[in-house]
C-alpha cells in the first residue's frame, strides 16, 4: 500500500488516510475521480485492446487466408480467436461505450459529475484489472500456452478441466468477473446519475437520445451481468473445486450453461450496439440541420429493444437441442426484435431527409452504421427463421452477420463519437481530410472482409475451423477477406496517425481553441467550453426544452424563419468560475483495484496470492472509508480557491449534486 | 415522528435533493437489490434445473435436511428483519442508544442465523454430502453459500454501524446509512425465505 | 450541383452498386463445386429450408436495396457542399437558412412499426409450418435408425436395422455415414464428450450431439452421392478436423453394403504379413480400435480389463448417452470400429483420403477392390497420427503417435488392415 504515494503529502503522519492533489503530471491520472479524465482513459484503454485484438484478428484471417494454411497451430488458432472475441466485446466495444457513457452523461444532463466519483474512478481501474489478467494470458506461461481456448461463449463441458486442461479458462472466468464487477458498479454509478443528478427542468423526455441509450445500456447491464457471474462462478467452481455444476457424469446438462450464458449473452449484444445508435442520433441532427425525427419514437424504440432483449436469448440455441415449441417461441420473438432496429434506421433516414447534409467526418461513420447495420440487421432476420438457422449457425454467414453489426454498427458509431467528441474533449479536431480518408479506407476493407463471408457460411464453411481443404471452394472469398482485413488495419493505422498528426499540430500551433460548439450542435455538453472545464458548467442551467442549447442559439423571426438568436459566445459558459468546489482525487480506487487484480491472479495459481489480494481489498475498502471527504490543505481544481470550503461532498453520492456544489466567493 | 423531528428531516433532505427525490446512495442500493435479484435468480434456477438430476442412490435433499431446525434459524433470520426495522426507526427519532440496541440485536440474530448455517453445513458434510458428491451438493452449497457470504457481509455492515455509533460518529443526520443497510439486510431476508420455500419445503 | 452532375452522380453509383452485385454473382458461380453448400441441398430437408428462406432472402434484399438506396438518394440529393471540414472555425455556417424543422410525424411512425410487423408475421407464420413439418419423418419401408456418435474428433455410427436404440446395434461404423437413396433416416444424436454439431449441409440443417442428452433428427437425400460434412460446433483442439461424409447409395447397393458391414473380419493367414501385422495391431491399437472376430476390448494391452457395462462395440450402455465417464476407463471401442476399414473412401475424421481419386471414377462399393489405396497417407497417421491432425495424445485425445515401429512393422500393419474389407 506504501507504494501509493502522492506528491505532497511528506509531511503528514497518515499520509494515505489525505487525499491526493494536483490537477497535472501522471499521477493526476492515476488518482482522479474526474468523470471525463476516467471517459478519456476508457477510451485510451480500448483504444488500446482494439488494437491488440484487431491483431489477433490480423492472424486469424493470415491463418485462414489460403486452404491447408499452416501460419499458426490448430492449438494457438483456438487461443487466438477465443481471446479475439473475449477482446473485442469485454475490452473493445463495452470500455468504449462506457469511455462516452463516462465523458458524456454528466455534461448532456447538466449535472458536474457523475453520482460517485470514487467509484466511477474504481469501474474503470477495476475494469483495466480485468483487462490485464485477459490479456496476459496470452504470454504467462509462454506464448499462447495459457490462453483461453473455448471461443468466446465457451460452451460446457469442453471448458471443463478435463477438456482444456491450460489454465486458459480460468483466465476467462476469472477475468470476465473482474471486468464484470466493473461494468456492475459503473452501471449503479451511471443510473444514478441519469436519473438523480439532471440539471433543473431536464426531464427523462428532454434528454438526449444518446443519454436514453447509454441509460437503457447501463439497465441491460444491471441485469444481465448477474446472470454471467453465476455462469463464471460456477464454471470457476467446477474448474478450481472440482463441483460438478457441468459433469455430465455426474448427470449435469450442458444446457444449462448456455442458457445462463446467453441469458446474459443477448442484451449483452444490445449493450454493445445501442450506445452507437445513440451516438448516431446526435450525429445524424446535427448534420443534417434539423431535430432528430420522431424523438419519443427513438426513445420508445430503444425502450422496446431493451425490454424485447431479454425474450430472445436461446435463438443462439437453435440446434442446441431444445423442444419445438421452445424454438418455435424464441424464432418468433426474435423476429419481432427487429421492428424497433427498423424504426430507428427509417427514423434516421427521415431526419436526413430534406435536411441540409454535411458529410463530415462523425456524419460518415454515422451513415456508415445505418448502412451498414441494416444489412447486419437483415442477415440476423434470416437467423430468426429457426430452420434456416440450422444451416446458418456456427457458420461464417454468424461471424458475416455479427461483424456487420458490432463492427458495421458499434465501432462504425464509436468511431464516429471520436471524430465528434474529440474537440470537447481535447479542444482541437481532428483532422477531417484523413478522417474522412481512414473512413472510407476501414469501410472498404470492412465490406471486404465481411461481405465475403456471408457467401463464405451458406457455401458450408464453419466457423473456428483452423484451416480448410482446398477442395472444398473456400479459397477465393477466404483470400479476398484477408486482403480487406489488412485494408481495415491500414484504416485503423491512419486513425490513429490523424490523432497523432493532429494533436502534434495542434500543439505546434500553440493549443488554438476551437470554441465550445465546434459542429452548431445540440446538446448540453456543446454550451461549455472545450475542451471540458474540470467542473463542467460555471453554473447550473436550467433546461426548458430538448435540446436547450439549440433552441438558445436559434429562434423563428416572425416570417416563421430559423434565425440566430444569440452568438454562442453568450451562450456557452467559458470556463472562467474556478471557484467551484469539486471531489478530491483518491488513491482507493486504484488500490482496490489492484487488490482485485491480484485475487484474480491467486484464484488461477496460488491461493497465498489471492489472500495477498484479499489484505489489499481490505486495507483499500478500510482506507476509502476512513479517507477523509476532502483534503483541508487540498486546493480546489485551480489550486487557488475554494480550500477553505468547509467540505460539500462529505458522503460521496452527493460531491457531484449541481444543488451541492458550493462556489468560494461568498467565503473569500 | 412529531411534527418538528418531520420537519427537520425534510429540511435535511432538501439539502440532498435530487432530481427524483431519493438520495443517490438509497437509489444505488435499490438498483443494487434489483441486479441482486437476477444473481440469486440464476443461483436458484441453477439450483431447481439441478436437483433433479441425481442418481437413485445419491445423497438427497431427503437424506440430509433438517426442516425444523432451518426452521427455527429461519424464523431468526426473519426477526431480525424487525429488530432492523427498529434500529431504523429509532435512529430517525434520534434515539442513538436504542438503536445501538437494535444494531446490536440484529447483528447477533444474523450471526445466529450463519452459525446455524454452519452448523447445517458441517452435519451435512458428515452425513456424506459435499460440495463435490453430487450436482445437488454443488447446487446446494452454491446457492445457500452465496446467501450465507451475502448475510455475513451484512453482518459486517451492522457491527461497522455499531461501531460508529459508539464512537460517536452515528448521529441522526446519517439516519439514511442505517435505512440503507436497512433495505440490504431486509433483501437478503426476503431471498431467504425464497430458498427456504424452494430449496426446503418444495424439495421435489 | 448541377444537374448534370447530379445525373452523372447516380449514374456512377448506380454502376457501382449493380457491378459488384454482378461480381458477386459472377463469382459465386465461377467459384463453383463448393461439397458443403446450403445453397444448393440434395435432401428434403434442406430443399425445405432453401425453398423457406430462398424468398425470404429475395425479401431481405429488396429491403436491403430500398435503404442502401434510400441512403444514397438522401446523399446526392440533400448534400450540402462547402465548409464543412472549417478547422477550429467557430459557428462556421452561422447564417445559413435552415431546412424546416421537422420534429417527426405520428401516422409515418405508426405506419413504419406497423408495415414491418405485418410483414414480419407472415413470414413467422411460414417459418411455423416449415419448423414443425420439418420435425416429421416420412414412412417407410426401411426401419432404420442410425445412432450418431460425436467424439474427439470423429463420429460413430451404430446401426440399428430394426430401429430400436436400446439394444446393441448391428453394426458399427465411423466417419461415413452409408444411407439408401430417398428414404428418411432417423438419427439419434449423442456425444461421448463435448459438445459437437453434425451437420451434412446438402442433406439437412446441423443438430447439436451434447453429452449427457439423445437428440432427434433426420437425414434423407433426394439423389445418390457422397456428401461432405463438418462438425460445427466447437469441440477442442481438433475441431476443424472433424470431417465427416454422407454416402447415399441405392437400395440394392445399400442392401449389400450391409450385409457386407455385419460379417466379422476374417483372422489373417499364418505366416503372411497380414498376420504378423494382426500381431502388432493387438499390442499396439487394439486397446482403442476394434475388429470384430479378431479383437475385442478384452485386447486391451492383453489385459482384458473390461469394465462393466461395456458391450463389444465400446459403448456404455449403463447410462443414456455413453458417455465416458472418466479417460481412465478407456476401452476398445474409443476409436474408430476398423472391422471394414477398407469400405470407407476416407480415414482419420475424414480429412484424409483412404483412396487415390476416391470416388470419382469408381463406385463406392468398387473401392475395396479396385481403388489405390492412399498408402503414402495411411502409413504416415499409423506413424505419427498427432504430427498430421492436431491431438493430445497425452490425455486421450486424439490418436497417439507410433513412432517406435520400424518400416517393416508399419508395412506389416498396412497389410492387416488392407484385409479388412
Amino acid at each position: 500500500m506504501t507504494a501509493v504515494q502522492s506528491p505532497r503529502i511528506a509531511h503528514r503522519p497518515l499520509g494515505v488516510f489525505t487525499r491526493p492533489q494536483g490537477s497535472e503530471g501522471w499521477r493526476s491520472w492515476l488518482f482522479t475521480v474526474d468523470h471525463k479524465r476516467i471517459g478519456i482513459m476508457y477510451g485510451a484503454a480500448a483504444l488500446f485492446f482494439f488494437i491488440v485484438g484487431g491483431v489477433e484478428a490480423l492472424f486469424i484471417r493470415l491463418q485462414l487466408a489460403t486452404p491447408n494454411g499452416s501460419v499458426i497451430g490448430a492449438g494457438t488458432y483456438n487461443g487466438v480467436f477465443t481471446i479475439h472475441g473475449v477482446t473485442m466485446v469485454f475490452l473493445v466495444v463495452m470500455p468504449m461505450a462506457a469511455a462516452f457513457a463516462n465523458y458524456l452523461l454528466p455534461l448532456q444532463v447538466g449535472a458536474r459529475d457523475v453520482a460517485f466519483p470514487r467509484l466511477n474512478a474504481f469501474s474503470f481501474w477495476c475494469f483495466l484489472a480485468g483487462g490485464v489478467l485477459l490479456t496476459s494470458s496470452m504470454f504467462i506461461g509462454g506464448w499462447f500456452q495459457n490462453v483461453p481456448d473455448g471461443g468466446w461463449f465457451n460452451y460446457a463441458p469442453n471448458s471443463g478441466v478435463l477438456f482444456s486442461p491450460s489454465k486458459g479458462i480460468d483466465f476467462y472466468a476469472v477475468g470476465l468477473q473482474i471486468t464484470g464487477i466493473a461494468s456492475l458498479v459503473s452501471a449503479i454509478n451511471l443510473i444514478a446519475t441519469v436519473l438523480n443528478m439532471r440539471t433543473k427542468g431536464m426531464s427523462l423526455f428532454r434528454m438526449p437520445v444518446l443519454t436514453w441509450m447509454l441509460l437503457i445500456t447501463q439497465f441491460l447491464l444491471l441485469f444481465a451481468i448477474p446472470v454471467i457471474t453465476v455462469a463464471l462462478f460456477l464454471l470457476m467452481f467446477d474448474r478450481l473445486w472440482d463441483s460438478n455444476f457441468f459433469n455430465v457424469a455426474a448427470g449435469a446438462d450442458p444446457l444449462l450453461w448456455q442458457h445462463l450464458f446467453w441469458i446474459f449473452g443477448h442484451p449483452e449484444v444490445y449493450i454493445l450496439i445501442l450506445p452507437a445508435f445513440g451516438i448516431v442520433s446526435e450525429i445524424i441532427p446535427t448534420f443534417s440541420r434539423k431535430p432528430i425525427f420522431g424523438y419519443h419514437f427513438m426513445v420508445a424504440s430503444g425502450i422496446a429493444i431493451g425490454f424485447m432483449g431479454w425474450g430472445v436469448w436461446a435463438h443462439h440455441m437453435f440446434t442446441s437441442g431444445m423442444g419445438p415449441l421452445s424454438v418455435a417461441a424464441f424464432s418468433v420473438s426474435t423476429m419481432f426484435i427487429a421492428v424497433p432496429t427498423g424504426v430507428k434506421i427509417l427514423n434516421w433516414l427521415a431526419t436526413m431527409y430534406r435536411g441540409r447534409l454535411r458529410f463530415t467526418t462523425p456524419m460518415l461513420y454515422a451513415v456508415g452504421v445505418v448502412s451498414m447495420f441494416t444489412i447486419g440487421g437483415l442477415s440476423g432476420v434470416t437467423h430468426a427463421i429457426a430452420p434456416s438457422d440450422t444451416q446458418q449457425t456456427d457458420t461464417y454467414y454468424i461471424v458475416a452477420h455479427f461483424h456487420y453489426v458490432i463492427f458495421g454498427g458499434a465501432l462504425l458509431g464509436l468511431f464516429g463519437g471520436f471524430y465528434f467528441w474529440w474537440p470537447k474533449a481535447f479542444g482541437y479536431k481532428l483532422n477531417e481530410a484523413w478522417g474522412k480518408a481512414s473512413f472510407w479506407v476501414m469501410l472498404i476493407g470492412f465490406n471486404f472482409t465481411f461481405g465475403p463471408m456471408h457467401i463464405l457460411g451458406l457455401q458450408g464453411m464453419s466457423r473456428r475451423i483452423p484451416t480448410y481443404r482446398a477442395d472444398e471452394g473456400f479459397a477465393f472469398w477466404n483470400m479476398v477477406a484477408s486482403i480487406g482485413a489488412f485494408v481495415i488495419a491500414i484504416g485503423v493505422a491512419m486513425f490513429l496517425w490523424n490523432v497523432y498528426a493532429s494533436t502534434r499540430k495542434w500543439r505546434r500551433a500553440g493549443r488554438p481553441d476551437v470554441g465550445p460548439d465546434p459542429w452548431d450542435a445540440r446538446g448540453l455538453e456543446w454550451m461549455t467550453a472545450s475542451p471540458t472545464p474540470e467542473h463542467n458548467f460555471d453554473s447550473d442551467i436550467e433546461v426548458q426544452k430538448l435540446d436547450e442549447f439549440w433552441h438558445r442559439k436559434y429562434g423563428r423571426d416572425e416570417t416563421g424563419r430559423v434565425v440566430r438568436a444569440a452568438p454562442t459566445s453568450q451562450i456557452a459558459h467559458d470556463g472562467s468560475n474556478t471557484s467551484v468546489h469539486l471531489p478530491s482525487p483518491s488513491y482507493w480506487p486504484i488500490v482496490l483495484s489492484a487488490g482485485i487484480l491480484l485475487v484474480g491472479y491467486g484464484l488461477i495459481f496460488n491461493l497465498w496470492l489471492a489472500a495477498a489480494g484479499v489484505a489489499l481489498l481490505v486495507g483499500a475498502i478500510y482506507g476509502w472509508s476512513l479517507e477523509p471527504p476532502d483534503d483541508p490543505d487540498a486546493a480546489g481544481h485551480h489550486g487557488d480557491h475554494a480550500g477553505e470550503l468547509p467540505a460539500a461532498d462529505e458522503a460521496e453520492g452527493r460531491a457531484g449534486s449541481p444543488l451541492e456544489l458550493e462556489e468560494a466567493q461568498s467565503v473569500d | 415522528m412529531t411534527d418538528t423531528a418531520a420537519a427537520e428531516v425534510a429540511a435535511l433532505s432538501e439539502d440532498h435533493r435530487t432530481s427524483t427525490g431519493i438520495s443517490n446512495e438509497k437509489l444505488a442500493m435499490w438498483l443494487f437489490l434489483g441486479s441482486e435479484c437476477l444473481l440469486f435468480g440464476g443461483l436458484i434456477s441453477t439450483y431447481m434445473f439441478n436437483k433433479g438430476r441425481i442418481g437413485p442412490d445419491d445423497i438427497g435433499p431427503d437424506d440430509v435436511f433438517d426442516i425444523p431446525f432451518t426452521s427455527v434459524s429461519s424464523f431468526v433470520l426473519l426477526m431480525s428483519s424487525l429488530t432492523m426495522v427498529f434500529a431504523v426507526s429509532s435512529i430517525a427519532k434520534g434515539d442513538l442508544r436504542r438503536n445501538r440496541i437494535w444494531l446490536a440485536a440484529t447483528a447477533a440474530l444474523g450471526a445466529t442465523f450463519v452459525a446455524g448455517q454452519v452448523y447445517e453445513f458441517t452435519a451435512f458434510y458428515s452425513e456424506g454430502l459435499g460440495f463435490t458428491t453430487n450436482l445437488f451438493g454443488s447446487s446446494f452449497y452454491a446457492l445457500t453459500g452465496f446467501h450465507g457470504a451475502h448475510v455475513t457481509i451484512g453482518i459486517i455492515m451492522l457491527m461497522s454501524l455499531f461501531v460508529m455509533s459508539v464512537r460517536g460518529n452515528l448521529s441522526r443526520e446519517r439516519a439514511e446509512t442505517v435505512e440503507i443497510i436497512g433495505l440490504y439486510w431486509h433483501f437478503v431476508d426476503v431471498v431467504w425465505i425464497v430458498i427456504f420455500t424452494i430449496v426446503y419445503l418444495f424439495p421435489q | 450541383m448541377s444537374s448534370r452532375v447530379k445525373k452523372l452522380a447516380w449514374l456512377s453509383s448506380l454502376l457501382v452498386v449493380s457491378g459488384s452485385a454482378a461480381l458477386i454473382a459472377v463469382a459465386i458461380v465461377v467459384d463453383k463445386n463448393h461439397p458443403l453448400s446450403t445453397l444448393s441441398p440434395v435432401g428434403r430437408q434442406g430443399r425445405e429450408i432453401a425453398e423457406l428462406i430462398n424468398p425470404i432472402f429475395i425479401v431481405a434484399g429488396v429491403v436491403f436495396f430500398l435503404v442502401q438506396g434510400a441512403v444514397l438518394a438522401l446523399w446526392l440529393r440533400y448534400r450540402v457542399s462547402g465548409s464543412d471540414t472549417g478547422d477550429g472555425e467557430y459557428g462556421y455556417y452561422e447564417d445559413e437558412e435552415f431546412p424546416e424543422q421537422v420534429h417527426g410525424n405520428n401516422r409515418l411512425e405508426i405506419a413504419w412499426t406497423l408495415v414491418p410487423t405485418a410483414l414480419l408475421a407472415v413470414i413467422s407464420v411460414f417459418t411455423l409450418i416449415a419448423l414443425f413439418a420439418l420435425d416429421d419423418v416420412e414412412a417407410s419401408d426401411e426401419d432404420l435408425v442410425v445412432t450418431v456418435v460425436g467424439q474427439q474428433w470423429w463420429w460413430e455410427y451404430q446401426y440399428h436395422l430394426d430401429g430400436d436404440t436400446t439394444t446393441p446395434p448391428d453394426f458399427v461404423t465411423a466417419n461415413e455415414l452409408v444411407i439408401p437413396v430417398g428414404v428418411d433416416i432417423p438419427l439419434d444424436i449423442k456425444s461421448r464428450d463435448v459438445i459437437h454439431s453434425f451437420w451434412i449441409p446438402k442433406l439437412n440443417g446441423k443438430k447439436d450431439a451434447v453429452p449427457g442428452r439423445s437428440h432427434d433428427w433426420v437425414i434423407q437425400s433426394e439423389q445418390t452421392g457422397r456428401f461432405r460434412g463438418q462438425c460445427t460446433e466447437f469441440c477442442g483442439l481438433s475441431h476443424g478436423y472433424m470431417k465427416m461424409v454422407a454416402v447415399v447409395l441405392t437400395a440394392e447397393e445399400f442392401a449389400e453394403w450391409r450385409d457386407n458391414q455385419m460379417t466379422p473380419a476374417e483372422m489373417p493367414q499364418g505366416g503372411t504379413a497380414a498376420a504378423s501385422g494382426r500381431e502388432i495391431f493387438a499390442q499396439q491399437c487394439a486397446s482403442c480400435h476394434v475388429v470384430n472376430g479378431i479383437t475385442s476390448p478384452a485386447d486391451r494391452g492383453g489385459e482384458g480389463t473390461e469394465p462393466d457395462g461395456w458391450d463389444v462395440y465400446g459403448e456404455f450402455n449403463g447410462a443414456d448417452a455413453g458417455v465416458y465417464l472418466d479417460i481412465d476407463t478407456l476401452v476398445a471401442g474409443a476409436a474408430p470400429n476398423l472391422t471394414h476399414l477398407m469400405t470407407r473412401s476416407t480415414f482419420a475424421g475424414s480429412i484424409f483420403d483412404l483412396y487415390l481419386g476416391a470416388g470419382e471414377h469408381l463406385g463406392y462399393l468398387d473401392l475395396p477392390a479396385s481403388g489405390t489405396l492412399n498408402r503414402g497417407e495411411l502409413e504416415a497417421w499409423i506413424y505419427n497420427a498427432p504430427e498430421r491432425k492436431p491431438a493430445d495424445a497425452d490425455n486421450f485425445r486424439g490418436m497417439p503417435s507410433r513412432t517406435g515401429l520400424s518400416p517393416k512393422d508399419i508395412d506389416d500393419l498396412v497389410a492387416f488392415l488392407s484385409t479388412l474389407d
